[in-house]
C-alpha cells in the first residue's frame, strides 16, 4: 500500500514538476501516468458497475424495504405523516425502480453515506466503519502470508520437478485447494479449539488492542486471528504454489533459461533471478483475480470464528433481514475487492515492461 | 454462399473427431491426475447409481427410534445384608435441599433405622449402610417401613432481630400388633458443620403409643419428595396456630371394634391434637395432606382428604373439624390413591382438585378442594390401578396420568384425553404407582413381570425413552421411589427387590444421540455412520446425497457454460466496444466476492431450490466467461479465422465451425471446475442456513454444526464422512481440469 502511494506520488505530473525533474525518471513516469491514468478509470467503472448490480440486488427483494425499516426499533409506532416524511428520505418515495431514488442511491453509495440501520438505528457508516480494520487486517495478512508462504513453496516444486516430492507438493496443493472454506474452518475447530484447546473459541477481540501497538497487545490479536488467518492461508497458499509451479514450468522452457544455463549461471541464480522474476508475472495475474476468492473465503470465515469484520456484519445483517446495513456492507466488501483488484494489476503491470510499454 | 456438405465429408469429419478424441483420451489417461479424477468421478457415478439400493432408511424423515437413542443408566446394583430383613422394608427419601438429600432410608423388622450412602461425602460413600437408631420394637408388633419427611424450624430470636430456617429429617414409623400401635419419631442430624457433613445421627426419638390397630404407615402433614420442604411448620409448638405458623402434625389412621379413626398428634410430642372417627364402611384410601406450602397466613387452608366407601371428606389440619364431606356414586378406589399435583399445595386456587379413581365405572373424578363439588373427568373403561399427576402450576394439571392393567392415560382436561400408551400383555401389569419427573415431562413405570419404562408424559408412539427387563429372581421389586441424587445432580429411581438388591437407576436414562457407529442397535437398526443430534441416519443421508448433489453440479455447470458459451461467441460475433462492455460486466460480477453475494442474493430473493441454482450460476459464470474470451480473441487472431473470413465465411459459421472445435476441450475443462465450484457453493449456503434442507445434501448435514460447533468436537462421525466426500468430490473435478489441462495445453506435455 505505501509503496503503491509512493510511486502514486512519484510518477503523478504535479509531483514530478517540483522536485523529481532532475532524477532520471522521465520516461519511466510517463508511461506510467498513462497506465495509471486507465487504471483509475477502470476501478471507476467497476465500482459503478458494481453499486448497479448492488442496487439490482437489493431491489429484487419483494415488498418493501421501508416497511422494514419503519419497524425497526427505532420508528416503531411512527405515524403516516412521519412514514411518509421517512420514505421521501430513504429514496423510496418514487418507487423501487424510479431513476432519481437510483441517482441518490449512487450519490449516497460513493459518499458512503449508507443511512441508517433498520434495526437500531445507528448509521450503517458507523457500523461498518467500526468493522473494516478487522477485515483489512485479516485480508491484508491473509493475502501476505498466503504470498510469502506459496510463492517460494511454488518455486521450490519447480525445482524439484519430475521428483516424487514434486508430485506429493502438487497433489496435497490440489486437495487443499479443493477444500472449501467452511469444511476446512470446522476440522480445524474441532482439533485445534475442541480436542488440544490450543485457540480461543471465539476471535472477536475490542480495537483497542488494533490501535495500541504493543508486543503484549500483538501477541493477543496473533492469538485471536490464528484460526481465521490459518483457514484462509492454507487454502490459499495452495492456489499460489500451484500457480506459481505452473508459472515456473512454462518460463523454464524459455530460450533465456537456456541462454542463462549456457553461460553458466548457477542453478539458484537461474531459479531466483531470471525464472522466479518472470514467473511472477502471470501469478499477479492470478492473484488480482483469485482475491476475490479469498474475500469471499474471509467472509465464510469471519461468519465461522465470528471475527468482527465486514463479511459477519454482513451476514447477521442478512439474516435479520437488515437490508441496509447488509447493503452497505456489500457494497463496501466489493470496492476493497476492487480496489486490491485494480491496485495488483497496476503492480502486475509495473512488473512486466511488457505491459507497461 | 452455397452450403453444400457431402455424405462422405461428414462422415470423415466424424472419424476425426473420433479419432481426435482418442488421442485426447490417450494424452489425458496418462496423466496422473487425469486417471485419479477419472477414477474418482467413475467411484461417484457408481454410488450414485447405487444410492436408492444403499440407502437404508429414509434420509430426511428417519428418527432413530428412542429405544435406541436413549438406554437405562443403572447407577448402583448391590446386595443388602440380611439383617435388613428387606422384605418388609420400602425405601423412603426427602430432598431436602438443592444439593439432594444424602441418604435413603429403610428399616428393618425390629425397627432399626438404616441410611443407606449415596456418595455425597466422603462419611457416606455410596452403598454405604449406616445404623442411625434402634427402637427396640417388641417382635409381636409388625413394623411398617420408615418414612421421612422434610420440615423446617422456623427460629427467631426477637433481640437481634435474626431469624433464621432451618431443614431437618424427621422420620415416622409405624408399628402394630392389631390391638395397639406404637408411633416413633426422631431426627437425623449430621456430625459436620454443615447438613449432609460427617456422619448422620438420629435423636430425639419420641414414642407414641395408640389404641386400635394402624393401618397405614403415619403420615407428617409435609411432603415427602419436596424440593423446597414448608417453611411454615415450627419444630415443636402446640401453640404454633395461634402464632400464625403451621404445626408440626402426625396422622394416623387407625381401626378399632370395626370403626376407623383418623387422629392427629403433634410432631415431638405425644399429645393427641383431635381424632375423627369416619363415616360409611369400608376400608378408607390413605389420608393425603393438602395445602402444605401454604403461607403463614392461609394456614388455616390446611386440609387431610380422606375417602372411604362412597364418600370423600377433607377435615381441617388443626381442628380435625370436617370442611366438607361428598357423596360418591361409587366407592372410591383403594389402588390410586387421591393425588393431589404438587403445585395445588403451593396456593389455594378456585380450581385446585383433588383425582381420584370410582371402582365400578372406571372414571377418573375430580374434588375441587374449596367445595368438595365432583366433577367427572375421563372414564377410561378399565379397572384402575394407580395415579400420579405432573405439577399443575396453571390449572389443569398438563398431565394426569392414569393406568389400568396394561394402558396408561395421559389425560389432559376435563374430557380431553391426550394419549395413551399400551403395554404387551406379556410384559405384566402396571401395578405401581408411576413417578413422574417435573425436568422431563416424562414419567416412570413399572410393570409385575419387571419392566421399568421411561415414557414422555404426552404419551403416544415413539414416546417411551428407555427400559429395562429385570430378571424374574429380583421380582417382585418393591415400589421404586424418585429422588434427587446428590452425586450427579439428577432425579435417580432406587427400589429394593425381593431377593435382596438395591437397585439405583438414572431417571435420565442415557440419551445417546448422536449415536455412534453402530452395527447392532437394541431396535436392530443399522447406522453404520451414526446419527446426528436429530436421529437421523448419517449414512442414508451420505449416499442419498449423492444424486443431489450431482444434479446440482451438473445443473448450475450447464448454466454457467451455456452463459460463459454465449458470452465468449458475442465477444467472438462482434466488435471490441461490446466485447469489452461483456468483459467489464463479467469482470465486475467476478470481483464482488462471490460468498458475499451468494448470501445477500439467497436472502434477497428467498431460499428455494431454484432460486440457489439461479444464484450459483449468476456467481459461476463470469470466471468461465473471463478465460473464454480471452480464448475466442487468441482464435479470432489466429490465420484459420483470416482466412475463413476472407473465403466468405459467415460470423456464424465461424464462430461454429472453427471456434467451437477449438473451444470443445476448454469447455469440458470449465465444466469440470463449474460442478465442482457448484458443489461447493451449494454446500456453503447449506452450511450457513441459507438454502432449504429439506433434500439431503453434504451440505446440509453439517448445517446443525454451524449452530453448535460443540456438537462437531463430540460427534466426528458425524462431521468428517460429509466433508471428506464433499472435498473428495470436488478434488475429483479438480483432477479431471488437471488432466484436461494437458490435452488443452500442449506446453504443459511438452515439458
Amino acid at each position: 500500500m505505501l509503496i503503491i502511494i509512493l510511486r502514486y506520488i512519484f510518477t503523478s505530473k504535479f509531483f514530478s514538476k517540483f522536485y523529481i525533474q532532475n532524477l532520471p525518471l522521465g520516461k519511466w513516469v510517463k508511461m506510467n501516468i498513462y497506465l495509471l491514468a486507465r487504471k483509475i478509470i477502470q476501478a471507476i467503472v467497476l465500482a459503478v458497475l458494481m453499486a448497479v448490480i448492488v442496487y439490482v440486488v437489493y431491489r429484487l427483494m419483494p415488498g418493501n424495504p421501508a416497511e422494514l425499516f419503519l419497524f425497526g426499533a427505532k420508528h416503531y409506532g411512527a405515524t403516516p405523516a412521519q412514514m411518509n416524511a421517512l420514505l421521501s428520505e430513504l429514496g423510496l418515495s418514487g418507487g423501487k425502480w424510479n431513476l432519481m431514488n437510483f441517482l441518490i442511491y449512487m450519490k449516497d453509495m460513493f459518499t458512503f453515506n449508507f443511512g441508517y440501520d433498520y434495526i437500531r438505528g445507528e448509521p450503517v457508516w458507523e457500523i461498518i466503519n467500526y468493522a473494516m480494520p478487522y477485515t483489512l487486517l485479516l485480508l491484508g495478512t491473509a493475502l501476505a502470508l498466503s504470498f510469502i508462504i506459496g510463492i517460494p513453496l511454488g518455486i521450490v516444486t519447480s525445482w524439484v520437478r519430475g521428483k516424487k516430492s514434486e508430485a506429493f507438493s502438487i497433489t496435497i496443493s490440489l486437495i487443499l485447494n479443493s477444500i472449501p472454506f467452511f469444511i476446512l474452518g470446522v476440522i480445524l475447530y474441532i482439533y485445534l479449539v475442541s480436542f488440544y484447546h490450543i485457540f480461543p473459541v471465539t476471535s472477536g477481540f475490542s480495537t483497542y488492542y488494533l490501535y495500541h501497538f504493543s508486543w503484549p497487545n500483538f501477541e493477543f490479536v496473533l492469538y485471536k486471528m490464528a484460526l481465521p488467518l490459518i483457514t484462509l492461508v492454507v487454502i490459499e497458499a495452495a492456489a499460489h504454489v500451484l500457480t506459481m509451479r505452473a508459472a515456473m514450468v512454462s518460463t523454464l522452457g524459455e530460450d533465456y533459461i537456456l541462454t542463462a544455463r549456457a553461460k553458466g549461471v548457477s542453478e539458484a541464480g537461474i531459479m531466483f533471478r531470471h525464472a522466479a522474476r518472470n514467473a511472477m508475472i502471470p501469478v499477479t495475474t492470478r492473484m488480482a483475480l483469485e482475491f476475490a476468492g479469498l474475500t469471499g473465503g474471509a467472509v465464510i470465515v469471519e461468519i465461522l470464528f465470528s471475527w468482527p469484520g465486514i463479511g459477519h456484519i454482513l451476514y447477521y445483517a442478512t439474516l435479520m433481514e437488515d437490508y441496509a446495513l447488509s447493503e452497505g456492507a456489500l457494497f463496501l466488501i466489493s470496492l476493497i475487492t476492487i480496489i486490491a483488484y485494480v491496485l495488483i494489476d497496476y503492480i502486475h503491470a509495473w512488473l512486466d515492461p511488457r505491459i507497461r510499454v | 454462399m452455397v452450403k453444400v456438405e457431402s455424405k462422405g465429408y461428414r462422415k470423415k469429419r466424424i472419424l476425426f473427431f473420433l479419432k481426435r478424441l482418442k488421442i485426447n483420451w490417450k494424452i489425458y489417461y496418462k496423466s496422473g491426475y487425469g486417471k485419479a479424477g477419472f477414477y474418482l468421478v467413475l467411484f461417484f457415478v457408481i454410488m450414485t447409481a447405487l444410492s436408492p439400493v444403499l440407502t437404508f432408511h429414509d434420509p430426511m424423515n428417519f428418527i432413530a427410534p428412542l429405544e435406541d437413542t436413549y438406554t437405562a443408566q443403572q447407577e448402583l446394583n448391590m446386595l443388602l445384608p440380611s439383617y435388613l430383613n428387606y422384605n418388609s422394608t420400602q425405601l423412603s427419601t426427602t430432598s431436602v435441599n438443592s444439593e439432594g438429600s444424602y441418604l435413603l432410608f429403610t428399616n428393618s423388622a425390629n425397627g432399626t433405622i438404616y441410611g443407606i450412602g449415596l456418595g455425597a461425602t466422603s462419611e457416606t460413600p455410596k452403598g454405604k449402610i449406616i445404623n442411625l437408631a434402634y427402637l427396640n420394637i417388641p417382635s409381636s408388633y409388625n413394623v411398617f417401613p420408615v418414612s421421612v419427611y422434610p420440615i423446617s424450624k422456623y427460629l427467631s430470636f426477637i433481640s437481634s432481630g435474626y431469624s433464621t430456617i432451618t431443614y431437618t429429617t424427621y422420620f415416622v414409623i409405624g408399628a402394630t400388633n392389631g390391638a395397639n400401635s406404637l408411633i416413633y419419631t426422631g431426627e437425623v442430624w449430621w456430625t459436620g458443620a454443615t447438613w449432609g457433613s460427617g456422619n448422620p445421627y438420629v435423636k430425639h426419638i419420641i414414642k407414641i403409643e395408640i389404641p386400635g390397630k394402624l393401618i397405614y404407615s403415619p403420615e407428617l402433614n409435609s411432603i415427602q419428595l419436596s424440593e423446597s420442604p414448608p417453611a411454615w411448620i415450627p419444630f415443636d409448638n402446640m401453640s404454633a396456630s395461634s402464632m400464625g405458623f403451621m404445626p408440626g402434625m402426625i396422622i394416623a389412621l387407625t381401626e378399632e371394634n370395626g370403626e376407623y379413626n383418623l387422629s392427629s398428634y403433634y410432631l415431638n410430642s405425644n399429645t393427641l391434637a383431635w381424632y375423627n372417627i369416619l363415616p360409611n364402611n369400608g376400608i378408607p384410601t390413605t389420608p393425603v395432606p393438602y395445602g402444605v406450602f401454604f403461607s403463614p397466613g392461609k394456614v388455616y387452608g390446611s386440609e387431610i382428604i380422606i375417602g372411604r366407601g362412597t364418600h370423600i371428606m377433607a377435615y381441617s389440619l388443626l381442628s380435625g373439624k370436617l370442611r366438607w364431606n361428598t357423596n360418591l356414586p361409587y366407592p372410591i378406589n383403594l389402588k390410586a390413591t387421591p393425588t393431589i399435583p404438587l403445585d395445588y399445595q403451593l396456593s389455594p386456587n378456585s380450581y385446585n382438585m383433588v383425582f381420584i379413581a370410582l371402582n365400578n365405572i372406571y372414571g377418573v373424578y375430580g374434588v375441587y378442594l374449596s367445595n368438595g363439588t365432583l366433577v367427572d373427568i375421563y372414564n377410561v373403561g378399565a379397572p384402575i390401578t394407580s395415579m400420579t399427576s405432573s405439577l399443575g402450576s396453571s390449572g389443569f394439571p398438563s398431565y394426569l396420568l392414569v393406568t389400568t392393567n396394561n394402558e396408561i392415560f395421559s389425560i389432559g382436561g376435563i374430557g380431553k384425553l391426550k394419549g395413551t400408551f399400551t403395554i404387551a400383555s406379556s410384559d405384566g401389569l402396571l401395578t405401581y404407582t408411576p413417578l413422574y419427573i417435573a425436568d422431563k415431562t416424562a414419567a416412570i413405570f413399572n410393570t409385575n413381570l419387571g419392566l421399568m419404562l421411561e415414557i414422555q408424559a404426552q404419551l403416544g408412539k415413539d414416546s417411551a425413552e428407555w427400559s429395562v427387563h429385570f430378571n424374574s429372581n429380583y421380582l417382585p421389586i418393591k415400589q421404586p421411589i424418585l429422588f434427587r441424587n446428590a452425586e450427579t445432580g439428577r432425579s435417580s429411581i432406587a427400589f429394593i427387590t425381593n431377593n435382596g438388591y438395591f437397585n439405583m437407576y438414572a431417571s435420565s436414562g442415557v440419551d445417546k444421540n448422536p449415536i455412534p457407529p453402530t452395527l447392532n442397535s437394541p431396535s436392530g437398526n443399522i447406522y453404520l455412520l451414526g446419527t446426528n443430534s436429530d436421529g437421523n441416519d448419517l449414512w442414508s443421508q451420505l449416499i442419498a446425497s449423492f444424486p443431489t448433489d450431482w444434479l446440482f453440479g451438473i445443473t448450475v455447470a450447464i448454466g454457467v457454460m451455456v452463459i460463459a458459451v454465449l458470452a465468449a461467441m458475442l465477444v467472438g460475433y462482434s466488435g471490441p466496444i461490446v466485447s469489452s462492455v461483456v468483459e467489464t460486466v463479467s469482470l465486475v460480477v467476478y470481483l464482488i466476492p462471490g460468498l458475499a453475494l451468494l448470501i445477500a442474493l439467497a436472502s434477497v430473493l428467498g431460499a428455494s431450490m431454484l432460486n440457489i441454482v439461479i444464484i450459483l450460476t449468476i456467481i459461476g459464470w463470469p470466471f468461465t466467461t473471463l478465460t473464454l474470451i480471452g480464448v475466442v480473441r487468441q482464435i479470432k487472431a489466429r490465420t484459420f479465422v483470416e482466412a475463413a473470413k476472407v473465403s466468405g465465411s459467415s460470423t456464424w459459421q465461424i464462430l461454429y465451425k472453427h471456434m467451437m472445435p477449438n473451444m470443445t476441450p476448454l469447455l469440458v475443462y470449465f465444466l469440470a471446475l463449474a460442478i465442482g465450484g457448484a458443489v461447493a457453493g451449494v454446500a456453503t449456503l447449506q452450511f450457513l442456513g441459507l438454502a432449504p434442507l429439506t433434500i439431503p445434501t453434504w451440505g446440509g448435514m453439517l448445517q446443525p454444526i454451524f449452530n453448535n460447533f460443540f456438537l462437531a468436537a463430540q460427534a466426528p462421525w458425524w462431521v468428517l464422512p460429509p466433508s471428506i466426500i464433499l472435498t473428495a468430490f470436488i478434488m475429483a473435478f479438480i483432477f479431471i481440469s488437471r488432466g484436461l489441462d494437458e490435452v488443452v495445453n500442449p506446453r504443459i506435455r511438452r515439458q
